[in-house]
């Protein structure tokens, strides 16, 4: 029993990974809604905005993260719904 | 006085002296307002995310300006207006600015920019001169080109594995299905 124990643990070890805020490692990197190729690497093929526990950003970057995709939207550089490249 | 910043997108088959006639008469009101123009960035044609007006392509235009609330909203109206102007955005950049300084960092900012390209286009001369330094100059070259064609976004999607850094578990598997498609 107490080996199986060990063994879900190990295995839970696997799947946390810690992830670290891209931007809070990267200080020169800044949030700006006309750079949608950076924003693109935030939003699923269906141009949803990947949520926090996937993507691991911190509260704050994913914040201002957030508001600039939804600029981005309305000025068409990202799309509401469907991909970039084939709609 | 405020700082904004509004990008608007303007027809793709709009010829380039109307184009410019219309930027002209943004600057006439501009200052007629009493506001300073500070830039006008031409960002060319580009991809539209989706279609607006039936159309699938536009001319991306931005304009950095300081004025007033009214200079605002004279502006939006003239671009609803305006049914060559398929959509606009304003954006708040700073609450209070001062306009000399404004000014003198934005050409600050151009001489710096002329310089880098200066100092890029003495480098690729160098480097095709001796054409030993190839791997450096590949690609910087291929970045260039990316950031161009940045609305064909297939390029992108086959660099994405690479810069990702962290591999995000929803992400990776998005990436091979994108790839599979291709």
């Amino acid at each position: 029993m107490a080996a199986y124990r060990t063994k879900n643990t190990k295995d839970k070890r696997v799947y946390h990974r810690r992830k670290v805020c891209r931007f809070c490692a990267d200080a020169s990197l800044v949030i700006n809604y006309k750079d949608s190729k950076m924003l693109k690497y935030f939003i699923t093929e269906r141009g949803k905005i990947i949520p926090r526990r996937i993507s691991g950003t911190c509260a704050k970057h994913q914040r201002i993260l957030t508001h600039a995709i939804k600029r981005a939207r309305t000025i068409a550089l990202l799309p509401f719904v469907g991909t970039l490249d084939t709609s | 006085m405020r700082r904004y910043e509004t990008i608007f997108i303007t027809d793709s088959d709009l010829q380039d002296d109307e184009r410019n006639s219309l930027t002209e008469r943004l600057n006439e009101l501009i200052s007629k307002q009493k506001g300073t123009l500070l830039k006008i960035d031409d960002w060319g044609q580009k991809r539209l995310a989706y279609e607006i007006k039936k159309k699938q392509r536009g001319h991306y235009i931005r304009l950095d300006y300081c004025g007033t609330g009214p200079l605002v909203d004279e502006m939006e109206r003239l671009f609803r207006i305006d049914d060559k102007i398929l959509k606009y955005m304003t954006v708040l950049l700073e609450e209070t600015i001062d306009v000399e300084a404004a000014k003198e960092e934005i050409a600050r900012e151009e001489a710096e920019k002329e310089q880098a390209l200066k100092e890029k286009a003495e480098a690729n001369q160098e480097t095709s001169g001796t054409s030993t330094n190839d791997s450096e100059s590949g690609p910087a070259k291929a970045e260039e080109t990316s950031s161009e064609k940045e609305s064909t976004a297939d390029p992108d999607t086959s660099d994405a594995p690479k810069t990702a850094s962290e591999p995000e578990d929803a992400s990776v598997t998005e990436q091979e299905s994108s790839e599979k498609e291709q």
